[in-house]
């Protein structure tokens, strides 16, 4: 019965956009613990939030939008300070539980508005129209964070880094 | 890029046992949410449950439980719900459809209603200055005793009557059959009572002769039929009768007395009850009536139905010299020479 209770196959949606929230939690916090609080967070959001939705892509954008807002809350909350969102030092607290790659830490490092978009770019393959829509701002916006947030990881990765 | 940038973020997997312990609380927090779920739907039912006894209370306070008939001429019958308020009114003739609008009775109490009515009435004409006006009251209810329906129409008399003084209130409360023949002949259950009262004394009278009589008219020649004038009924049948008009009008008797001692000049109505037992045959003689005028100085208006009260068919055609209105000085004075008697 707890194995039942336990399983998570038993929440559909925690099994087919748990990587994802679980990845994006990471970009945000930087560190397995907090990973871990924000994603059971985002996953009880949905729960209670009794949502219908019309396919599975406004499923997962709506997912990515709660994980996003999820994360900057309690980055803000750990600042504890009403200060801006890309004010706040994100922790960097030690995990050493794999080591990271060298464009995993760039990214790690980047803004947090600059996270969200070379998450959803580069890994969901989301186009700047997309984006912009999944994070409720101007197309132009998009393009101008991609923009910046290129030039950080190039800054950072070096030769590395090719667009 | 792309791809290196997508390596890098594959890396970031959940654990098993996150994905474990999430769905642990998730499954505890449905069990919370049911239970609020559960506590929600009592919450409702029991606020359904309120809804439903104040909407219950409300009909059965709000729906008519008795009606009270009204007759002047204007006849018109007043639903009163439980808490005596009229809560619809019809008219059962066109005397009454203009007299008036059953929005400035709805919602009054049956009192302050009933002397709605008689000020209309007043204003419009039907109830005399001089003489003596009748008004006869009468409910009807199946669900509310007869005790309680005949303090409300003591009530509704006495208010009427301390109102008016030339007015004098018969009142009764009407048996299921009695409002069902009323219905059946389309006219009100108090005028059908007192056609009765006539019939028990003349034989001959129908309640088409009296149907467009006012109550004035009516009273009038039920207490010619009943005084000593009236040869032709008998001193039983007489009694009887006297005595339920005694009965109609026992309240108004009881304060007549204090009225006399208050306002000696307003006695002349409340005689009625008490002159069946008393006896004056001079007030009904044909010496006071010839006097007297039936038409025109009672006060009543030139209507239809006034017109055909002061001088009812039937005693036209037959030759009942049957008394007709009073006149203002006899209070039940009558025009016609009660000669069927002789």
């Amino acid at each position: 019965m707890a194995a039942a209770s336990s399983n998570p196959s038993s929440f559909p949606a925690m099994e087919k956009y748990g990587t994802m929230v679980y990845r994006i939690c990471f970009l945000y916090m930087k560190n397995k613990a907090d990973a871990e609080d924000a994603f059971q967070d985002v996953f009880l959001r949905h729960l209670e939030a009794h949502r219908l939705f019309f396919s599975e892509e406004h499923e997962k954008a709506w997912l990515c939008t709660v994980a996003f807002n999820r994360c900057k809350d309690l980055l803000r909350r750990s600042a504890r300070g009403n200060v801006s969102i890309d004010e706040v030092e994100e922790p960097a607290g030690p995990d050493n539980s794999s080591p990271r790659s060298d464009v995993l830490e760039a990214v790690l490092q980047l803004p947090a508005k600059y996270k969200d978009v070379i998450y959803l770019h580069y890994y969901e393959g989301y186009s700047s129209r997309q984006i912009a829509r999944i994070l409720k701002c101007t197309e132009n916006t998009i393009y101008s964070q991609l923009s910046r947030a290129r030039g950080l990881l190039k800054e950072r990765l070096g030769d590395e880094f090719e667009d | 890029m792309n791809l290196k940038i997508k390596q890098a973020l594959d890396a970031i997997q959940p654990d098993e046992a996150l994905l474990r312990n999430t769905a642990q609380a998730l499954r505890a927090q449905q069990r919370r949410s049911a239970r609020s779920g559960r506590r929600l739907v009592f919450a409702a039912a029991s606020l359904l449950l309120c809804a439903g006894l104040f909407g219950a209370g409300w009909w059965y306070f709000s729906t008519p439980v008795t009606s009270l008939y009204v007759d002047i001429n204007p006849s018109l019958v007043l639903q009163l719900d439980r808490r005596n308020s009229v809560a619809a009114v019809q008219y059962l003739n066109d005397d009454a459809r203009g007299l008036i609008e059953e929005s400035a009775l709805r919602g009054k109490t049956a009192d302050q209603a009933v002397d709605l009515i008689l000020a209309a009435a007043s204003q419009a004409g039907y109830l005399s200055n001089s003489g003596t006006s009748y008004v006869s009251l009468a409910s009807y209810s199946a669900d509310v005793p007869r005790n309680t329906q005949q303090d409300l129409l003591n009530g509704c008399a006495q208010q009427a009557e301390s109102e008016y003084k030339t007015v004098s209130v018969y009142s009764s409360t009407v048996d299921s059959a009695l409002k069902a023949e009323a219905e059946h002949d389309s006219i009100s259950a108090g005028k059908l009572e007192l056609i009765k009262m006539i019939q028990q004394l003349d034989r001959s009278a129908t309640v088409d002769q009296y149907r467009h009589s006012s109550v004035t008219g009516i009273m009038n020649h039920l207490l010619y039929l009943t005084s000593d004038s009236n040869t032709a009924a008998t001193d039983t049948c007489k009694q009887n009768v006297q005595g339920r008009l005694d009965d109609m009008h026992r309240r108004g008797a009881h304060q007549e007395t204090s009225r006399q001692d208050d306002s000696p000049d307003a006695d002349q109505p409340k005689s009625h009850s008490q002159t069946g037992d008393e006896g004056e045959p001079e007030e009904h003689s044909p010496a006071a009536q010839e006097g007297s005028s039936s038409a025109g100085q009672d006060g009543q208006p030139p209507r239809d139905g006034s017109r055909e009260e002061d001088a009812p068919p039937a005693h036209e055609q037959d030759g009942h010299s049957a008394p007709h209105e009073p006149s203002p000085e006899s209070g039940h004075e009558t025009a016609g020479e009660p000669d069927d008697g002789d």
